[in-house]
């Protein structure tokens, strides 16, 4: 009988671990908010608490800064309302990112006789670092003239749905410039970069929106960007989010040196992008007699 | 010039994969639009033979009532003016200055497509060079043809100057983004100034075709944005300007405008009407809530008991009087009296007091009463010359105001309006600007900023926000005082609360007031009304001695007092990106209700001897 269920166990392991063999980098979340149990309708004078769940469903480790607010001539919150948090992201091992939740009081405000309600929104803020990692793969061509049976056919290669980050790689195209040497072909990649979640993008470590300090419009939409072909890193020029600009961002990068003239051949393009994130959730409260 | 690099570098992105490889692709430089159609650039000079006192309507074939317009313009022209006889050579040199024109506008059209597609946009508007090197083009265009506006030259071109400048002002839109207001005067000047491009164009028919698309252009330029947007949900991408999207929308956005300008004209006439009749002038606008409790005084069923008394006979005048508190007890005192008539003016009427049965009622919190009002006149003071009995009721009262502001910072508004997303997610919740007032006889509206939410600009000191109080006579007008006229004889205090950092800075004409002035700062301990909070809350004290500057427009019907308040800018936000701000005021009152009852007194026959 023990042997039987020894047996039984391991299959169910085995079962297990098939589940979790899933690629971690999909989906367009990073940090995520959510109230629990939320209050709707609260008294006057109540005593009120707020348990929010702050999750990492991204894929990427995160440090960020978080503060709750609300009206305080209908709702005080008491200190602390303002903290800091870490947490680690999905793995290929672990599929649920890192949970925290945390817990605020506040008193709700007598209302006047006269007055039946009073509503109030409740906002929790967070800004947070988070980092996109993107690989495809793209097909080196130098030869295109010649027909041969090829084991690629260079084109636009399309990385939608997002990489388990908030900010995701789009769409890579690859050209190749002649070099300054002959023979040798340099590639450039237009990496089109989009905002796929609710919130906006950051310089990375900025956490002012969270602070009520000013954020500087140069802070606003800057990314960190780092690629690499085949392991060999790319120049990619400073890239900043237009918000405004329809359809896509794009970013360009470069190997200078270049590729030798060969055969077609297939490459790993890593992109690594870096920034900070800021998000809100809101939850609305209706103080009633 | 980042950005439009980048918008340049996208538009291959939809084509088909990489090409082979070629040196310096062409794609690189940018591809000029190129979407006008070449017009024709040297037009033939008018006839110079041909004095034209009244020009024959040679007009665009699509505009009929273009057509009709110059027929009857001609006929009244030839009916009216005196036929000018010009030498060849005067018709000559205004030609040439008419081919000169049209070349200039040649140019600006040309400058103008070039500003918007390369410019403002392909960088929407980021490019802050760009968009200031054509400022600067053209206010030097203007001022050429403002220099040659001097010459003596066609009436027509010069009102084309108007149409110039015209368009333009549509550029400015994108520095009110949130206005209103901006739009409707950009609107209103679009729509004023139409006639005038047509009376233009139908002077000027060879260069008609290239004012039909500098308006193109424009209207493009007005509309950019909502373009892009609705271009996006219909899934086309505008790398290209699609002239097919722009006019769709333009035909939309058109009609919008027009039923708004009707609506505003409509309010304007209303207005006017309010104005005329004593009811109404500029005043902030209130709004009643939904969930509050009906409160207040009111007169209702006032009448003689007797229709037509006789002379000598005793009057009585009935009625019943309705009250309801809820929070303050109230104190009515109500008078009766009778007037005579007269036909001559020098002699005053007399007042002749009438008995009230009861004439003073006292109501406690949260009470309700309904009780029957009774006045007599003695039977020796009904004459011939009677003519009405008055019944005033007179009472005390406080209605109370409250209005919530979100705040928001600068670059963080700016930076989500861009990115189009909506103002809900970040909590401002609070975007009608609108107060709601609690029940009575007068409505209280504050107003700060018709833009909410409220940006904030952390780099400054301070913030300051105007802050218009309204207090209006309403119970008349929404039957809230049952029969009779209503009147705010006097306020008797203010008091005006402000979520904290806010400070109150300016009562009407008071810099900084102090209690000197009959305005204090007090505790929540002094206030009345509601719990208050010391920690969150700053709360004023307006005495009656500092109201008393609004005392000649209590008649008026309503009035409006300016305040301001103001906060260090570094603590409006506190530690969130987004905070909510109270603005509440309660006002304390006497109010008069007057009921008037008509009584047609028969004279008494003389009895024969």
């Amino acid at each position: 009988m023990k042997r039987y269920a020894l047996i039984l166990l391991f299959l169910v392991a085995c079962a297990g671990e098939a589940e979790i063999t899933e690629d971690a980098h999909v989906g367009s979340s990073g940090v995520k908010a959510e109230y629990i149990r939320p209050t709707e309708f609260v008294l006057p004078g109540e005593r009120v608490g707020f348990l929010i769940e702050v999750s990492n469903d991204g894929t990427s480790e995160s440090s960020g800064a978080y503060t709750i607010a609300s009206d305080p001539l209908v709702l005080q919150l008491q200190d602390p309302t303002t903290g800091r948090f870490k947490l680690k992201g999905r793995t290929t091992f672990t599929p649920i990112g890192e949970k925290k939740v945390l817990s605020f009081k506040g008193r709700v405000s007598e209302l006047a006789k006269r007055e039946q309600t009073a509503e109030a929104s409740v906002r929790f803020n967070m800004c947070y670092d988070y980092q996109t990692d993107a690989t495809v793969s793209v097909c080196v061509d130098t030869r295109p003239e010649v027909d041969d049976e090829k084991v690629c056919v260079p084109g636009p290669v399309s990385a939608g749905g997002g990489q388990g980050a908030p900010v995701g790689v789009e769409l890579v195209e690859m050209k190749l410039l002649p070099g300054d040497i002959e023979g040798v072909f340099v590639p450039r990649f237009t990496i089109s970069v989009a905002n796929l979640d609710q919130g906006v993008v950051l310089a990375q470590g900025i956490r002012n929106p969270c602070q009520g300090k000013g954020t500087l419009k140069e802070d606003f939409g800057r990314v960190g960007v780092r690629a690499t072909l085949s392991n060999v890193p790319l120049q990619c020029k400073p890239f900043k989010f237009n918000a405004g600009a329809p359809g896509l961002n794009n970013v360009v990068c470069t190997l200078p040196e270049g590729v030798p003239d060969q055969p077609a051949y297939l490459a790993h393009l890593t992109t690594t992008l870096t920034y900070g994130y800021f998000d809100t959730i809101v939850q609305s409260i209706t103080v009633q007699k | 010039m980042g950005a439009l690099d980048d918008k340049k570098k996208a538009a291959p992105a939809a084509k088909p994969p990489a090409a082979p490889v070629t040196p310096a692709p062409p794609a690189q430089t940018p591809a000029p639009p190129a979407p006008v159609a070449e017009p024709e650039p040297a037009p033939q000079p008018v006839q110079p033979s041909q004095p034209e006192p009244a020009p024959q309507p040679v007009v665009p074939q699509p505009v009929h009532f273009v057509s009709k317009f110059m027929a009857a313009r001609a006929a009244s022209r030839a009916a009216t003016t005196k036929v000018e006889v010009k030498n060849t050579s005067e018709v000559k040199n205004t030609s040439d200055k008419e081919t000169s024109t049209t070349v200039f506008w040649l140019l600006a059209l040309a400058l103008l497509f070039f500003d918007i597609f390369f410019g403002r946009y392909a960088t929407s508007f980021a490019n802050f060079s760009v968009w200031f090197f054509f400022s600067l083009l053209y206010v030097f265009l203007g001022i050429i043809w403002w220099v040659t506006m001097k010459k003596d030259i066609k009436e027509g071109i010069k009102i084309s100057a108007i149409g110039f400048f015209w368009p333009l002002l549509a550029l400015l839109g994108d520095f009110f983004p949130n206005s209103k207001a901006a739009g409707l005067v950009l609107g209103f000047i679009m729509y004023f100034v139409h006639p005038y491009i047509l009376r233009f164009v139908a002077e000027n028919p060879r260069i008609s075709l290239f004012y039909f698309l500098f308006i193109i252009v424009c209207i493009y330029s007005f509309y950019l944005e909502d373009v892009q947007a609705l271009a996006e949900s219909r899934g086309i991408r505008l790398n290209t300007p699609s002239f097919k999207v722009v006019f769709l929308h333009y035909w939309e956005k058109s009609g919008e405008l027009m039923a708004f300008m009707g609506q505003q004209l409509m309010s304007i006439y209303s207005n006017t009407m309010m104005l005329a009749t004593g009811e109404g002038m500029d005043r902030v606008e209130g709004e009643e809530e939904e969930t509050v409790m009906d409160l207040g005084v009111a007169i209702r069923d006032v009448k003689s008991e007797i229709s037509r008394p006789k002379e000598g006979e005793d009057l009585l005048i009935t009625g019943t009087l309705e009250a309801t508190t809820i929070d303050l007890p109230l104190a009515i005192a109500m008078t009766c009296t009778a007037f005579t008539e007269t036909d001559d003016s020098t002699v005053a009427e007399r007042e002749i007091p009438g008995t009230l049965e009861d004439a003073e009622f006292n109501l406690e919190a949260e009470d309700d009463v309904q009780e029957s009002v009774e006045c007599i006149i003695p039977g020796e003071d009904v004459a011939e010359d009677f003519d009405r009995v008055e019944i005033e009721t007179k009472f005390a009262f406080t209605t109370t105001t409250s209005l919530k502001n979100d705040f928001i910072g600068k670059q963080l508004e700016r930076q989500v309006n861009k990115e189009k997303k909506p103002l809900s997610d970040y909590g401002v919740v609070n975007t009608r600007g609108k107060a709601e007032f609690s029940s009575g006889p007068v409505g209280i509206g504050i107003k700060t900023k018709d833009a909410q939410p409220i940006s904030v600009d952390p780099a400054k000191s301070s913030l300051g926000l105007p802050m218009q109080v309204t207090i209006e006579n309403i119970g008349a007008q929404r039957g809230l005082i049952g029969q009779g006229k209503g009147v705010v004889e006097s306020v008797n205090r203010l008091y005006v609360l402000l979520s904290k950092p806010f400070a109150l800075s300016r009562f009407s004409t008071i810099q900084n007031p102090t209690s000197s002035e009959g305005i204090s700062q007090v505790n929540c301990d002094s206030f009345p009304h509601q719990e208050c909070n010391d920690d969150v809350t700053n709360v004023y004290d307006i005495s009656k001695a500092a109201l008393d500057v609004y005392e000649g427009e209590y008649e008026q019907g309503f009035f409006t007092m300016n305040m301001r308040v103001e906060a260090p800018a570094d603590q409006i936000l506190g530690s969130d990106p987004v905070a909510t701000h109270t603005f509440a005021v309660f006002a304390e009152y006497d109010y008069a209700i007057t009921t008037k009852v008509s009584v047609d007194v028969e004279k008494k026959k003389e009895e024969k001897v």
